[in-house]
């Protein structure tokens, strides 16, 4: 089974993403920082991540800055999850080396075929 | 007193007339020959009396008339004369011969000469009592002080002004030092300067620079400018100078220059004022952005999971619902969409109107465009089984693409919500006065006149009058308004309720130009 972690602050929000991808029959990881996704992230490696952007602590950018000088992570899909309409946030996301990029509120479809289509 | 013989005072008369003139007998012999005749043509009356004269005269027919005619002298020159005869009778009236008075014409040339010379003469005396007369009428009317001075600083010469600049009388400045007029703490300069003038004589201000201050005869003081002219008269060298009362226009140059001062002064503090102020609206005007990405931030993240969870309830695999949970869970999902576009909304309509909408402009066919907005667009129609007609020419714009289809999206989507089932909506482009101008028109509901010209306005709804469509934010046209103005084009409604609407705007077309005009 392929793993994904979700990192995201509010619980809410990782449930909302465990409950569509468990049904599409992935095992979800979760993290509610951005130290914790890292960790987690080292301890497990997932298959895919899925990160939201705005985190205490360490945020998104943070985090994909951090996991993308591990080897390990080299070709890990790196999705950010952001709730930020801020112009820009996307052109810096993509070159920090994140994979994908979503805005929230999420359609639960397009993100469906967002991990489906990285993990094929 | 002794008598004379009439003949003596004859001859006198003769000798000192300065006529030339000759009596000649019935033959053409010479009987007298005056002084005056020696003079002119050169022969004595001893060497011609008693015989034809020695040079030809060529005497006029008619006594009494004249004529000029050329001699030759004794000496060989000629000599023009002017001729004049009369008959010479006896006592008894009785024809002796002819009298001949000559007159030398090259005299009286000369004589004329000099009595043009001395009338020219006597002409520039009175063209120079004129010209003084002039000279005394200009310097009484002039407006500043006259006065001359000789080589030793003496005053000379003074018009009125003086008089009464100064306060004196003529009589008092006459021949008194002209440092008399200047207070007493600068006169020893004065005669020192003035006795440098001399060194280089020429028309000048006189102390450039400085301020320079009359004196009065009541000892008070007042600015004054002067201008020095060497003048060279009869008398030697003098110096014109002219003396003008600066008191009002120094007392006008104070006033202004305070006047400029205080404005200066005012400008600079309101400079500031102004700096401080656009320092405080670019702050808040951050502050502001700030907010509203942080406010779009936090009411997304928790509108994410409401529509998410609603969404995924929606779709039973969790459970089936009954018909009314069902419901329920649709109008949580449709209500949290809707209140999502009123966030994006406001949130776009606060960029507008802070200015942070950039165009980004490009040539594109507005064909593509409005064929991909259709495409989002048909299937909303097509649930009410709304026709859609597209005409109109290939046009080249120069606009902001993803805005262009922003508007249409707006209007059309407007229409298709408005338009009953089985109705008609048109898109007519055209290409007019250098804008592509695009019809969207209807057979919806209609606005009202009275309401027409508030559509645009934020916050506006159909729904006022309207039953049962209610389904916007209200910011769509005044979104949409906001962008066509932001591409420099306008926009514009006409409706009639009941029977349609139809909104027209414009969107400037590729500079560069190559759009048909042909439909």
């Amino acid at each position: 089974m392929k793993k994904v972690l979700v990192a995201d602050d509010r619980p809410t929000g990782r449930e909302l993403v465990r409950a569509v991808l468990e049904k599409s029959g992935y095992e979800v990881l979760e993290a509610a920082d951005g130290v914790e996704a890292v960790r987690v992230a080292r301890e497990q490696l997932p298959n895919l991540i899925i990160l939201d952007i705005h985190m205490p602590g360490r945020d998104g950018f943070g985090v994909v800055e951090e996991l993308r000088k591990d080897s390990q992570f080299a070709a890990t899909p790196i999705i950010a999850l952001t709730a930020s309409a801020m112009q820009g946030d996307r052109e810096r996301a993509m070159a920090l080396g994140f994979t994908g990029y979503i805005t929230k509120p999420i359609r639960l479809d397009a993100l469906r075929q967002e991990v489906e289509r990285l993990l094929r | 007193m002794p008598s004379h013989h009439p003949g003596e005072v004859l001859r006198a008369l003769l000798e000192a007339a300065p006529l030339g003139i000759i009596a000649l007998d019935t033959r053409g012999c010479v009987k007298l020959w005056s002084r005056g005749a020696e003079h002119t043509l050169g022969w004595t009356e001893a060497e011609v009396l008693n015989r034809p004269p020695p040079m030809e005269l060529h005497l006029p027919e008619d006594s009494g008339s004249e004529q000029d005619l050329r001699a030759l002298t004794r000496h060989g020159t000629a000599v023009d004369i002017r001729v004049r005869t009369a008959p010479w009778r006896d006592a008894a009236g009785s024809i002796q011969g002819t009298v001949v008075f000559l007159s030398d014409l090259t005299t009286q040339h000369v004589m004329e000469r000099e009595l043009q010379d001395v009338m020219a003469q006597e002409k520039e005396a009175r063209t120079a009592i004129h010209a003084e007369r002039r000279f005394r009428e200009l310097l009484e009317a002039a407006p500043d002080a006259i006065i001359e001075v000789d080589r030793e600083g003496r005053i000379v010469l003074l018009n009125r002004v003086t008089e009464t600049l100064f306060g004196y009388q003529r009589d008092e400045l006459l021949g008194q030092r002209v440092e008399f007029l200047i207070p007493e703490d600068v006169r020893n300069m004065h005669v020192h300067h003035r006795g440098q003038y001399w060194d280089h004589p020429q028309t000048r201000p006189m102390g450039s620079g400085l301020s320079l201050q009359g004196r009065r005869k009541d000892g008070s003081r007042f600015p004054v400018e002067i201008s020095l002219s060497p003048v060279k008269s009869e008398d030697g060298f003098r110096v014109t100078a002219v003396i003008r009362d600066t008191t009002e226009r120094k007392q006008a140059e104070d006033n202004l220059r305070r006047i400029q001062e205080r404005y200066t002064r005012e400008l600079s503090l309101a400079n500031q004022e102004l700096q401080q102020r656009n320092r405080e609206i670019e702050r808040a005007d951050r502050l502001k952005s700030e907010f509203l990405a942080s406010m779009s931030h936090e009411l997304r993240t928790p509108l994410h999971t409401i529509i998410g969870f609603s969404e995924l309830l929606g779709e039973e695999l969790e459970g089936v619902l009954n018909e009314k949970q069902k419901r329920f869970v649709n109008h949580i999902h449709k209500d949290s969409l809707h209140l999502l576009e009123l966030i994006n909304d406001v949130l776009d309509l606060s960029k507008i109107e802070a200015g942070r909408v950039e165009l980004r402009s490009e040539t594109f066919d507005a064909a593509g465009a409005v064929e991909e907005v259709l495409a989002s667009i048909r299937p909303q129609a097509l649930a009410k089984s709304i026709q859609i007609e597209v005409a109109g020419p290939k046009i080249l714009l120069y606009a902001d693409r993803v805005r262009l289809k922003q508007i249409l999206y707006n209007l059309l989507s407007n229409a298709v919500k408005f338009t009953p089932e089985g109705g008609r909506i048109g898109i007519a482009s055209a290409i007019v006065d250098g804008f592509g101008e695009f019809s969207i028109s209807d057979t919806g509901i209609g606005i009202p006149k009275e309401e027409q010209e508030s559509v645009f306005d934020k916050f506006y709804q159909v729904g006022a009058t309207t039953k049962g469509v209610r389904e916007g934010t209200g910011l769509g046209l005044a979104i949409t308004r906001r962008l066509v103005e932001e591409h420099g084009g306008a926009i514009r409604v006409e409706s009639e309720p009941g029977v349609g609407s139809r909104f027209t705007f414009t969107i400037p077309l590729d500079p560069a130009g190559e759009s048909e005009s042909v439909a």
